[in-house]
C-alpha cells in the first residue's frame, strides 16, 4: 500500500481524492479527501479543505480540516482555518488561527 | 521521499505540475505537465494531456502525449491520442490509436501557405477595358444605319462570317460580355465584304 506523495516541486491544483495515505511535501490547492491519514510536511504547502481519517500538519494549512480520528498539529505546523476532530493536539511552536469544534 | 507518487486509490481532478520526477499509478483527469520525467504506472488511468520530458506509459491514457526528449509506450499501455516527441518507442503489447509525430511541430504554417499558389489573374484587365470601348461600341451600333445589321446576318449564314455574326444579331448584352473591340473595324469589313460580294 503506497502512499500518495506529492512531493517537492509537485504543485496540484484541482480535487484530489485517495484511499490511502497521502503525503505532501508540494503545493495543494483545491479539496483533499482521503480514507486514511494525511500528512502534511514541513515543506508541503497546502491551501485545501482536508477531510481524512487523521491529519498530521507539519507545514501550512490554508482550510478547514475534518477528521473522523484526530488532527496534530505539529511543531513548525501553521494552521489556518476551522479545526472539526474528536481530538486534537497543538504542539509548541505550532500557530493556529481558527475555531475548535469537538463534538463527536 | 523525493520521488512523487500518485498511488493507486488516488484520484486527482484538476492540473498536476511538477518540477521532478512523477509516478502515476492512480487517476489523473485534467492536465499533467512536468519538467522531469513521467512514469504512468500499469494500474494508472489518466483522462488528460500529458507533458514532460520523458514518458514512460504502462497504463491507460486518455489524451495527447508530448515528450521533450523522448517517449516510450511500455506492453499494456493504451492510449488514445496523439503523440509528440523526438524519440518515440512503441513495444509489442502497447495499444494506441492517434497521430505519432516524432519531430517538433513547426511544419503547419509552410503547408497553409503552399496551399495558397493559385491568385487571381488577368481578370480586372479585360473588364476595364471593354468597358471603355462598350460605349463606343453602343454609339456606333446606334449610329450604324440600321440596314446594314440585317444584311451582314444575312450574309453572315452564308459566308465565313459565321462567328460573328451572331453576336451581331444578338441584342447589345450579348455583344457587351464578348469583347467588343472588334466590333467596330468588324462592321467595315463585313460591310466591305458585302458591298464585294454584291459586286460578285
Amino acid at each position: 500500500m503506497a502512499a500518495t506523495v506529492i512531493g517537492q516541486g509537485i504543485t496540484i491544483e484541482g480535487e484530489v481524492t485517495s484511499e490511502d495515505e497521502v503525503v505532501v511535501s508540494g503545493v495543494l490547492r483545491g479539496t483533499l479527501t482521503v480514507e486514511g491519514p494525511v500528512t502534511v510536511e514541513s515543506d508541503g504547502v497546502v491551501e485545501a479543505d482536508i477531510g481524512a481519517h487523521t491529519v498530521a500538519i507539519g507545514g501550512a494549512v490554508t482550510g478547514n480540516v475534518t477528521a473522523s480520528e484526530r488532527v496534530d498539529l505539529l511543531a513548525g505546523g501553521r494552521l489556518v482555518g476551522d479545526v472539526k476532530a474528536a481530538r486534537l493536539t497543538i504542539a509548541d511552536g505550532a500557530s493556529f488561527k481558527g475555531n475548535v469544534d469537538m463534538d463527536v | 521521499m523525493s520521488d512523487s507518487i500518485i498511488s493507486a486509490g488516488c484520484t486527482i481532478v484538476g492540473k498536476v505540475s511538477a518540477d521532478t520526477d512523477l509516478v502515476v499509478e492512480g487517476h489523473v483527469d485534467g492536465q499533467l505537465s512536468s519538467t522531469g520525467n513521467v512514469v504512468i504506472g500499469a494500474g494508472a488511468t489518466v483522462k488528460s494531456d500529458v507533458t514532460a520530458e520523458r514518458i514512460e506509459v504502462s497504463g491507460a491514457v486518455k489524451g495527447d502525449l508530448r515528450g521533450r526528449d523522448s517517449l516510450l509506450l511500455e506492453d499494456g499501455a493504451r492510449v488514445v491520442g496523439d503523440v509528440t516527441a523526438p524519440t518515440i518507442g512503441i513495444r509489442p503489447g502497447a495499444l494506441m490509436r492517434g497521430k505519432v509525430e516524432t519531430d517538433a511541430p513547426s511544419a503547419t504554417p509552410t503547408r497553409t501557405a503552399a496551399v495558397r499558389r493559385p491568385a487571381p489573374r488577368e481578370e480586372p484587365k479585360p473588364a476595364a477595358k471593354p468597358a471603355a470601348k462598350k460605349t463606343t461600341a453602343k454609339k456606333t451600333a446606334r449610329k450604324a444605319p440600321s440596314p446594314v445589321m440585317p444584311k451582314a446576318g444575312r450574309t453572315g449564314k452564308k459566308a465565313a462570317t459565321k462567328k460573328r455574326a451572331p453576336s451581331k444579331r444578338a441584342t447589345k448584352k450579348t455583344t457587351r460580355k464578348k469583347a467588343p473591340a472588334p466590333v467596330v473595324p468588324a462592321l467595315k469589313k463585313r460591310t466591305k465584304k458585302t458591298s464585294k460580294r454584291r459586286a460578285r
